[in-house]
């Protein structure tokens, strides 16, 4: 259905806007605003996140090898057999930076994607609201910033399920074909 | 028989997980960051046993096994995927590749091991 010129639905109206509309518009620029806000929030933090997983994982990976190092020189008791194994286990859990990344990965992919329809929105908005002395040029201007608005909204839908899907470090399944 | 394994994952910690329980076991380990390195890799070894992750940049897990399956030297050499996804979907599709078995992360160290003493027999 089309909207009527001016009406709440009418986002892309260039010319006189009735109440709801104007209202309609602080609304979206404000949102676009918060959400434009949080998601830089949010993205550096999950770059804070990727740095100290890396950082605490190239630390207990060297941990790991010292350890093993270590154990070398101890010779083949019981006792170094016991290690040997919490070693061997400690090698399955450790594994948790390659999920955990694959996560943080996604997260960032999706509030990127976020951040962008922010931003294009905020555009948008802009672009609406903005007097413009050409009617057609304002007009062309808001269909281009619509465009890469919808465009954003396809590239933020388009983000996929995380292929991540275990709940903890317990062995996956094996299948041999 | 000690075995010479090539390990391909773009995450640092499974390859050298991979390599130290490998090691353990007595194999010899080539490790490869991607896909791409990996068929480099495994073009100048004649390796006994692949061990790939899916998704990598440059080359993923399933490109690489269809490139290693092309090969000569390379047709009935075991490659296993080792990767986070799960689905049924995916694992057809690295079986009709010509993937050897299908292994989800994490990894169980003796398993792992039971695993590759069993396809490279």
């Amino acid at each position: 259905m089309t909207p009527q010129p001016g009406s709440a639905d009418d986002i892309t109206a260039t010319g006189t806007k009735g109440t709801r509309g104007d209202e309609l518009e602080r609304l979206v620029g404000r949102a676009g605003a918060a959400l434009n806000l949080q998601c830089q929030a949010a993205h550096q933090e999950l770059e804070q996140t990727q740095l100290l997983l890396a950082d605490a994982t190239r630390k207990l990976l060297d941990s790991f090898h010292a350890a093993d190092r270590a154990l070398s020189g101890l010779g083949a008791d019981e006792a170094a057999a016991r290690v040997k194994q919490n070693l061997l286990d400690a090698s399955q859990h450790l594994q948790f930076s390659d999920l955990v990344g694959q996560l943080v990965a996604t997260t960032e992919q999706r509030v990127d994607r976020l951040l962008l329809v922010s931003q294009r929105l905020q555009e948008l908005v802009q672009a609406i609201n903005v007097p413009h002395d050409d009617p057609h040029m304002q007009a062309s201007q808001v269909a281009g910033e619509k465009r890469a608005f919808l465009e954003a909204i396809a590239a933020l839908e388009s983000c996929g399920d995380s292929r991540v899907r275990q709940w903890d470090t317990q062995a996956g399944g094996i299948d041999l074909f | 028989m000690k075995k010479l394994v090539l390990t391909v994952d773009d995450s640092a910690a499974i390859r050298e997980m991979l390599a130290y329980v490998l090691k353990s076991a007595g194999h010899r380990v080539i490790e490869a960051e991607d896909g791409m390195d990996g068929l480099q890799k495994a073009l100048g070894n004649q390796v006994d046993l692949v061990i790939t992750d899916q998704s990598m940049p440059k080359m993923d897990g399933i490109t690489l096994v269809k490139a290693l399956r092309a090969l000569p030297q390379y047709k009935g050499i075991p490659i296993l995927l080792l990767t986070t996804e799960s689905s049924d979907n995916m694992k057809e599709e690295g079986r009709s590749a010509g993937a050897t078995g299908w292994l989800v992360k994490p990894f169980d160290p003796n398993k792992l091991i039971e695993v590759v003493e069993k396809v490279t027999r």
